[in-house]
């Protein structure tokens, strides 16, 4: 039996069309605070409605995958009166089950709300109780926190500009030689500050566990690419340019140690994990350390010097 | 001992919530659940527990500070204080009689018994003699 190249890919497709669908199944799992988007108080989710919820949106995860299968199928069959690349196929068959997946979690959404409204009537009324003298929930000022960031990478900018005594032009220049990375970095920076500050503007009023959370994300992830700018701020004028590799390994340590602590956040294991929070990072700091090894040794040392190239 | 104040507010409640929070914390420093010196959280962090803009708790603030139980100082959030308690005048005393009637009708309106009515000024006042 040959095993074509075509065949290879259609195989990786449905193997990522599972591995998708185990995420979003994997998401329904119940939370102390989280459910479907909701800020749901203790007990909710071992309801009668919640587990209605979860058990409709499951079964509808699977229909999604069994869908979107089929469709992985046909685009195959009819690749080629499609026009329709190799690669192509297993991608639309994604974003397919993409939409779909985002039709059933809005329904769960919305299911959890009403859920949540007739618990506020059965129970006569919503009272909120906040202990005084406990210790009390952090509030920096929110407009302050997320200038902060913008403003410290800036200032590391402007000040290593100084220091390299690098006028505009020879900025620009040294930009030039890294134009498209430059340019790629700088406006998915931009999306990313976009999508968070939509988040913050979306969450302002809405001081749930959830919206503290995601407050607490999107202000990581300004930090973060305070950081990224600022690291560009001192690699330009000192005439540095890392290669693709060694970006695509800088993005690696990244993944490594965001994506546990993102599931870790979502589990319903959270508090346990938070225990042992030190270790974690240690451990996938160590990782992403070794990712970035292995994704960079071949050319890790190929760090381009831009006065050379020019 | 280990007190534990806690302030309760109800959102679907027709009264403002700055009112709320003024009752409230009137309630717990009549009640000498906070005592002098006491340092209240800030409106920041009061409002994002409560769910409710940081405006509104400055107000409720503002109104106990002007009553002389609150010493508001920047960025260091409210502090309770000593209050010397005034002058109880007829005038005071005919005004409580007012709401205290209001009050009692509005709930006997809204269909609570006269025995728990009868039960609750008991509990009240066993609480205010100790």
């Amino acid at each position: 039996m040959t095993f074509d190249h075509s065949s290879a890919l259609f195989l990786t497709g449905v193997a990522a069309l599972c591995v998708v669908a185990c995420f979003h199944l994997w998401i329904s799992r119940r939370d102390q605070f989280f459910f479907f988007g909701r800020t749901v108080p203790e007990g909710f989710q071992t309801t009668a409605e919640a587990q209605a919820i979860v058990s409709l949106y499951r079964r509808q995860t699977l229909a999604n995958l069994l869908l979107a299968v089929v469709f992985l199928v046909f685009l195959t069959i009819y690749r080629a009166p499609l026009h329709l690349s190799v690669s192509g196929v297993p991608m639309l068959a994604l974003i397919i089950q993409g939409i779909l997946f985002n039709f059933a979690f809005a329904r769960a959404n919305h299911a959890s709300a009403s859920a949540l409204e007739d618990q506020h009537e059965a129970a006569g009324s919503h009272i909120i109780a906040v202990p005084l003298l406990l210790n009390p929930a952090a509030a920096p000022p929110r407009l302050s926190t997320i200038l902060l960031p913008g403003v410290a990478a800036i200032c590391v900018w402007l000040l290593s500009m100084w220091v390299a005594g690098l006028s505009p032009s020879a900025f620009a220049a040294v930009v030039n030689t890294s134009q498209e990375g430059f340019l790629m970095g700088f406006s998915i920076g931009l999306l990313a500050a976009a999508l968070g500050w939509l988040l913050v503007m979306r969450f302002a009023r809405q001081r749930t566990p959830l919206a503290r959370f995601t407050t607490r994300v999107v202000l990581a992830g300004a930090w973060g690419a305070a950081l990224v700018l600022s690291a560009l701020a001192l690699f330009v004028p000192a005439h540095i340019v890392l290669s693709r590799t060694a970006m695509r390994g800088v993005g690696f340590t990244f993944l490594a140690l965001g994506s546990p602590r993102f599931f870790t956040a979502f589990s319903a294991r959270r508090v346990l994990f938070q225990q042992y929070r030190s270790k974690m990072a240690i451990i996938s700091g160590a990782g992403g350390s070794i990712t970035t090894i292995l994704q960079t040794r071949p050319s890790w040392f190929s760090i381009v010097h831009a006065r050379d190239t020019r | 001992m280990n007190r534990a104040p806690i302030l309760r507010i109800d959102p679907d409640s027709s009264t403002p919530i700055y009112r709320q929070v003024v009752d409230g914390l009137r309630s717990l420093l009549v009640e000498g659940a906070l005592q002098p010196g006491d340092a209240l959280p800030t409106v920041r962090e009061l409002g994002l527990e409560l769910g409710v803009h940081f405006n509104t708790v400055a107000e409720a603030y503002r109104v106990l500070a002007a009553e002389g139980w609150l010493d508001l100082r920047r960025r260091r959030g409210a502090v309770v204080t000593e209050r010397a308690v005034p002058q109880q005048n007829p005038q005071t005393e005919e005004q409580f009689s007012r709401s205290l009637r209001q009050l009692v009708a509005q709930y006997r309106a809204e269909g609570l018994s006269i025995k728990a009515i009868r039960k609750e000024f008991e509990r009240l006042t066993r609480e205010l003699i100790s």
